[in-house]
């Protein structure tokens, strides 16, 4: 009753802003429900993503079964659009193939950042933390590692990863019954472009981090019509070295 | 079977071996500590690659500095650093496209 207490405490009032290292051990329950809560705020962004991705799914001729199961197996948003792009123009297999690869290598960068957290952890942990290692579960996972030096902080991302997993299923499944009612001149993909903006600005807090995410930027912005979105990680790379360079002076 | 199923199933699989790269193989390969510092910068750099073009695109994803966009943009890093709020900056971005959408009737 008293760990119950402390849990919704917690949930409702979280600590703001502590700088020191927590190593405050909690119950893997409430750490897995922090993780799911802390993820609850980027679904306003998610979700609409994930109806639009249902309606284009209709609009290139994918069935709801197949639709669905990209979501269950695929479960990446941008490499989902690109797909059923690619599907409605009848391109072939290996060209989406390699594309959707391609557009997904980000995942390497946030396999390495993760990896060190993860290090101790059973094979079948290794295996289920890595299919929901998705770009907003990550996001605020990492957030959260960087702060916390915890023996159960996993399932926190646990908890984090199946928010945002459910949440993509179930609008997909939302956007594949309500079908072309949502008008697409909504601007709704805009939602995940500003859901990165809320996690990226509270992670810069010194001058090489900020390099890090305008240099990122601006790379990005010149290499954005290069194929295959290679462009994307050609900019985070570029990023990257900036902020290492700037570190040193 | 139609062919959608391969890509679904070939792009699932590559991109779950991509996932899983470095959080198994980490177990096996000694990473120089200059390489570990570098990943820190990782979740910055590239949300921030992904979020820029976005800024500077309309929604058929042509760059054309895309005006509502970018100052819908600005407006939420503003909310976000002012607040951290992230139900705030993602309601107000959306908000502030949409007025100026309206304002000068573009899409």
């Amino acid at each position: 009753m008293y760990e119950l207490s402390i849990i919704i405490t917690q949930l409702f009032w979280p600590e703001k802003g502590y700088t020191v290292m927590n190593r405050v051990e909690s119950s893997s329950f409430s750490e897995f429900l922090f993780g799911f809560r802390d993820e609850l705020p980027i679904l306003v962004g998610v979700i609409p993503f994930g109806l639009i991705f249902a309606i284009l799914a209709q609009q290139a001729n994918i069935s709801a079964v197949e639709a669905q199961a990209m979501s269950l197996i695929v479960f990446a948003g941008s490499s989902q659009f690109m797909l059923v792009q690619l599907a409605g123009i009848n391109a072939p297999i290996p060209v989406m193939v390699v594309t959707g690869f391609i557009i997904n290598l980000r995942h390497l960068l946030y396999s390495a950042s993760i990896a060190p957290y993860t290090r101790k952890l059973s094979y079948p942990w290794k295996l289920i933390l890595s299919y929901l290692l998705t770009d907003e579960a990550y996001a605020v996972t990492i957030a959260y590692f960087q702060k916390n030096n915890k023996s159960n902080m996993h399932w926190y991302y646990l908890g984090a990863g199946l928010a945002l997993w459910g949440s993509w299923q179930l609008s997909t499944w939302f956007g594949l019954l309500l079908g072309a009612q949502i008008p697409s001149n909504w601007s709704l993909d805009f939602s995940l472009a500003l859901t990165f903006i809320a996690l990226v600005v509270p992670m810069i807090k010194d001058r090489p981090s900020l390099f890090v995410a305008l240099s990122a930027g601006f790379v990005a912005i010149i290499t954005a019509n290069f194929p295959y979105k290679l462009g994307l990680l050609i900019a985070a790379l570029a990023g990257i070295l900036v902020g290492l360079w700037s570190e040193k002076n | 079977m139609t062919s959608i199923w391969y890509p679904i199933i070939f792009v699932g699989i590559l991109t779950f071996l991509t996932r899983l790269s470095f959080i198994v193989l980490s177990d096996m390969i000694k990473l120089h500590p200059r390489v570990r510092s570098a990943f820190r910068y990782i979740p910055i750099a590239v949300l921030s690659a992904i979020i820029f073009p976005e800024l500077v695109q309309n929604h058929d994803a042509q760059i054309l500095f895309y005006f509502p966009r970018i100052f819908a943009g600005l407006f939420a890093i503003l909310i976000a650093w002012r607040t951290r709020n992230i139900i705030l900056t993602i309601t107000g971005g959306m908000l502030v496209l949409y007025i100026m959408q309206y304002l000068f009737i573009l899409r």
